[in-house]
């Protein structure tokens, strides 16, 4: 019996089959699947699981026992976005950061017009656990704070895509999709040369010249690093992988100095100067004089050498006021307010529990919807009414009545599904998107990004500290 | 390059010499036990080759050929075994993957999972079939370090944590056979073939060649990989390379002088005990240059940090 004979799809749009016929982008894959036995996939699995392990592609798992590294899960199947659907996502993609990137510059050198307007009241912006005081009145070469964003969609039961969040900050992942590529490569070299895949294996270069691009003015050949907090953080990989494929300097806070507003690194020839830090660290802990004094991670002066215009640091300081989950709401007004257009991509359906009358309604119905922290991330906090328990939704409502900005509630988006291999066959799993953005001169948008994937039978988590795996994601060239 | 991370590659380079030289070590060791021409008691002499004879009988009542390859190759508390090295240069190597090529990478988690894979068991019953193995994991290691690691400075403290390695390694190794064996030919050959360093005797030098000869060729010779004064020519030239236009200068006097030493002094012969006294001032010497590298390495920048205005 053929793998997908038994296959069907639960509630919700399936990425695959419509109806029981395949896509039109998926019918090569499907036929190859079903000419496959489980014995076969098996072995594919074993090859990648190998390649993963020889090359050290692992993650630390915090709060796991210490010293377990797990191999990057990725699965077997890719998931497929077609031509025409990837111009839309990309488009819609391109405007989001777009905004987000006015409103910042708007927030903190700019005339607070989304304030003014009426936009988005002050009192939410800063109140943001992310918004940096000290970031106002700093420029930011060409205006470019959001240098990577990695912006989470998901596709709702009609198949819509939908922003699910934003990240601003030091979004990570994008090293994945580039092994995941790489090993799909090994493992299904005959599908993946029947279509015609966007490639993504120049992303060191994108990022260079991004970086280069947001030199201080009037440096012509910038010395660009990686900070990164080190070794001992789950996504070192990733920052060992980028200081690789750009051919710079992986620094730690200790590496680096600052003297007379200038940054330097130390090197066996003496210190250097740098121009441009792709930083891996969070705002706290970049610098123990302006930001958390007990941070050993960062560098004592950094944030004068920024202030100075002699450094850039990518991304820039106090982004965190935009990618809050409690202004996410408001960015499709950023849009109309920023860039006078209508949203391409929407944001899911969202309730603001500090309006009393929308924090009534959604305590009414508490068990119809899902209810995040804003202030967490890895998918730590959440609770989905549907499969919580009465006890479960009990604290909830407690919580938020007493800290009402601290959450938001949105509508159960039924994540769309994908014929995934576990438990020795293929069976539907939910699964979420991140593209990566990266703006300097121009924004880039690398085709696919990281595919998520929920690996418990029915869960909507696809987090990789929560048990999520990964998809190769392939953009058609046509 | 970061100071930081040439440091690392130097004890990346240290620990992955250590590893194989250990394997090659224990190799010779086992071999000549088959071949029955073992002085009286080898494992014990190559324990103390290691500078590991006290530690290992903290630990274990007596010396046995099965205590001593256990203890030498998979027992993660011994520092100094083959798989603790190996974690040892894989940790280094995970905090400089964006450093080196990633064949070299693979090559070292290669090297590491094989010994992960090994039971005591395994070992005891076949540890021929595992040194060989061994060797030939870690001339992959080498060859990809030769063949395709760009020469640039973090190539160059890696080779020169390599070659120092070894050559303290080669001077223990002369050490421990000149108190056990004096000037017995054979026990000599029995050196030069657990440094590699046979075939290049023979070619370079004679079939004839005495015990002195052996050590003269070990410690001074200037053609061969496995010679004290032919690593640490390698040494200097790669310094020079990497400390060129810097005022970085005291690794290279201490190494200059070490080198001096064994090029042009003379080489008292194996039944002198001067011998010894040789070889400690060799080995001091290398000492010398390991820590002067990191006083040039982490020389305090001259930077006023106090000088600092909060934005």
């Amino acid at each position: 019996m053929a793998l997908l004979d038994d296959y069907e799809s639960p509630a919700g749009f399936c990425e695959v089959f419509d109806a029981d016929e395949p896509r039109r982008e998926y019918a090569a894959l499907v036929a190859r699947l079903q000419s496959l036995d489980g014995a076969d996939l098996e072995e594919r699995a074993a090859i990648v699981d190998d390649t993963f392990r020889n090359l050290g592609i692992t993650f630390a798992v915090y709060g796991a026992d210490e010293g377990i590294e797990r191999t990057w899960p990725m699965d077997l199947v890719p998931r497929i976005i077609a031509a025409e659907e990837w111009r839309t996502i990309e488009a819609g993609l391109i405007q989001r950061v777009r905004a987000l990137n006015a409103f910042l510059e708007d927030l903190y050198v700019g005339e607070r017009t989304a304030f003014r307007d009426e936009i988005i009241p002050p009192w939410l912006v800063t109140s943001a656990e992310g918004f940096v005081r000290g970031a106002h009145g700093i420029d930011v070469v060409g205006g470019v704070r959001c240098v990577v964003s990695g912006i989470d969609i998901v596709r709702d039961g009609a198949g819509t895509y939908r922003v699910l969040e934003d990240n601003l900050r030091v979004p990570s992942g994008i090293s994945y999709v580039l092994e995941n590529r790489a090993a799909m490569r090994r493992a299904f070299p005959v599908v993946f040369s029947q279509y015609a895949v966007r490639g993504v294996d120049d992303y060191g270069t994108v990022l260079l010249r991004a970086l280069r691009d947001l030199a201080p003015r009037g440096v012509a050949d910038p010395t660009v690093v990686v900070l990164t907090p080190g070794v001992y953080n789950s996504a070192y990989f990733e920052h060992t992988f980028l200081a690789r494929s750009m051919g710079v300097e992986l620094v730690e806070g200790r590496d680096l100095v600052v003297d007379d507003h200038k940054l330097y690194m130390h090197t066996t020839r003496g210190l250097r100067q740098i121009h441009v830090v792709y930083r891996r660290i969070d705002d706290d802990f970049l610098d123990p004089v302006a930001f958390d004094r007990n941070s050993m991670l960062g560098v004592p002066g950094l944030m004068s050498a920024v202030a100075a215009g002699t450094v850039t640091l990518a991304n820039a300081v106090g982004n965190g006021a935009a990618d809050d989950k409690g202004v996410y709401p408001f960015v499709p007004a950023f849009i109309r307010h920023y860039l006078g257009e209508e949203p391409i991509l929407d944001n899911v359906d969202t309730y603001l529990l500090w309006e009393d009358e929308q924090r009534a309604d959604v305590l009414g119905r508490l068990d119809e919807l899902v209810v995040k922290p804003v202030a967490e991330a890895g998918g730590t906090g959440i609770v989905i009414g549907p499969q919580a328990t009465g006890a479960e939704l009990d604290e909830v409502r407690r919580q938020v009545e007493a800290d009402p900005r601290g959450f938001i509630a949105q509508e159960v988006v039924q994540l769309s599904t994908h014929p995934t291999y576990v438990e020795g066959g293929l069976n539907p799993r939910h699964l979420d998107l991140r593209p990566f953005v990266v703006a300097g001169r121009t924004i880039d948008v690398v085709p696919g990004g990281l595919t998520r994937v929920a690996l418990p039978e029915g869960s909507l988590i696809v987090n990789s500290s929560k048990g999520g795996g990964s998809k190769d994601t392939w953009v058609l060239e046509s | 390059m970061l100071s930081r991370h040439a440091e690392i590659l130097f004890w990346v380079g240290r620990y992955l010499q250590r590893a194989s030289q250990t394997g090659q070590l224990l190799s010779i060791t086992s071999m000549s036990q088959i071949e029955r021409h073992a002085s009286t008691d080898p494992w014990r002499e190559l324990l103390e080759v290691l500078y590991l004879d006290h530690t290992f009988l903290e630990q274990r009542e007596e010396i046995t050929p099965d205590g001593v390859i256990e203890f030498l190759v998979l027992d993660r508390t011994n520092a100094g075994s083959v798989a603790s090295s190996m974690i040892a240069a894989r940790d280094g190597l995970r905090n400089v993957r964006d450093l080196v090529p990633l064949d070299l990478l693979e090559a070292v988690n290669l090297g590491h999972r094989a010994i992960e894979a090994t039971t005591p068991d395994q070992l005891a019953r076949h540890p021929a079939l595992f040194f060989d193995q061994l060797g030939i994991q870690a001339q992959r290691v080498a060859g990809v370090i030769h063949d395709s690691m760009v020469r640039s400075d973090g190539y160059r403290f890696l080779v020169v944590g390599r070659y120092l390695e070894r050559a303290e390694m080669t001077l223990r190794t002369i050490e421990v056979n000149r108190r056990a064996a004096g000037s017995d030919v054979q026990a000599w050959v029995r050196v030069l073939r657990s440094v590699s360093g046979l075939h290049a005797f023979l070619r370079s030098r004679s079939a004839l060649g005495s015990a002195d000869d052996i050590v003269r060729f070990l410690l001074a010779g200037a053609d061969a990989p496995c010679c004290v004064h032919f690593g640490l020519d390698r040494c200097e030239e790669e310094l020079t390379l990497a400390f060129a236009g810097t005022p970085h200068a005291s690794a290279l006097r201490a190494l200059g002088r070490v080198r001096a030493t064994i090029e042009y002094g003379d080489v008292p012969s194996v039944m002198d005990p001067a011998l010894g006294d040789f070889i400690e001032e060799a080995e001091e010497g290398i000492r010398t240059v390991s820590d002067r590298l990191r006083d040039d390495l982490f020389a305090a920048p001259s930077i006023d940090l106090h000088s600092y205005e909060v934005m």
